[in-house]
């Protein structure tokens, strides 16, 4: 079984348009230390969270899910944000990490602003869907 | 080239409505199956209840035809759900307040998801589920 969360960090880490919003700030799971500023400092940052991964029974495939939270200085920004790592990963097709493949990934609700109950920060959620094997496919 | 109906179908439009309240039944049980198999991650007694306000709404079109939630009401539609009126059927399963960030987490919470496993689990089975309610409510229709 492999886990794609590296992969989709990755992908959204090295496109230029989430780059430029975000200078490599793309986490796994949790915010990295010093991510989070308190209210009129806030920096643009995105936090990519595993909901699920569904193995299918007769076939090396799985479908996984994941929450995409894009944190903004603003509302605006945080929208911004979602766009990009949306069109980055939106029906976008077969492509080859090293051995891992994707095979196919899309954003299946778009996106839903918010403010963290926490620090106020605004962010936009979104779920993505992927669909890749379990094994090596190289 | 699109055509209507010959003259020898009868087209039975009373039946038709049966077939969608039939669907639309199935489809709540299936959505309450969910919300049953969810697991909060603060349930009670832990978080009293926090997060054990599960509940489900089924439309058909822009019309309520059911609702069902844990604390025995009838829960809210949600703003995010938008309800059409074209006879589409759907059935909306969710949890309240703070379940959300339960679900995908905050910047000071790790995300504890419960509701996505949920339906995924569920989901597989939908047809086994709805299968005898649909069944059933054909039956009474005739």
């Amino acid at each position: 079984m492999i886990d794609l969360t590296g992969k989709l960090l990755i992908e959204l880490r090295d496109d230029t348009e989430v780059d430029a919003l975000v200078d490599g700030r793309v986490r796994g799971f949790e915010p990295a230390p010093g991510d989070v500023k308190p209210k009129g400092s806030y920096q643009a940052f995105v936090v990519i969270v595993a909901l699920d991964t569904v193995r299918m029974s007769r076939a090396p495939v799985q479908r996984a899910t994941y929450a995409i939270r894009c944190y903004g200085a603003t509302p605006q920004a945080a929208m911004a944000l979602y766009g990009a790592c949306s069109d980055t990963l939106h029906n976008i097709g077969p492509r080859l990490h090293a051995d891992t493949g994707i095979y196919i990934s899309f954003d299946t609700t778009g996106g839903t602003a918010e403010k963290d109950i926490d620090t106020g920060q605004p962010y936009v959620t979104f779920i993505a869907e992927l669909i890749a094997p379990t094994q090596v496919v190289a | 080239m699109a055509r209507g109906p010959s003259a020898r179908v009868v087209l039975n439009r009373a039946a038709m409505r049966a077939v969608q309240v039939a669907i639309a039944d199935g489809l709540f049980e299936v959505a309450r199956t969910i919300v049953d198999v969810a697991d909060p991650p603060d349930a009670t007694p832990f978080g009293v209840g926090l997060v054990t306000q599960g509940g489900v709404l089924a439309y058909i079109g822009d019309k309520k035809v059911g609702g069902w939630s844990q604390r025995g009401t009838q829960p809210k539609k949600p703003r995010a759900v938008k309800v059409r009126g074209r006879g589409e059927i759907m059935a909306v399963a969710g949890f309240g307040f703070p379940g959300r960030f339960q679900e995908t987490g905050t910047v000071h919470h790790a995300a504890q998801p419960f509701l996505t496993p949920a339906a995924n689990r569920t989901v597989d089975h939908a047809a086994e589920i709805m299968a005898p309610i649909v069944a059933a409510e054909l039956r009474k229709a005739g």
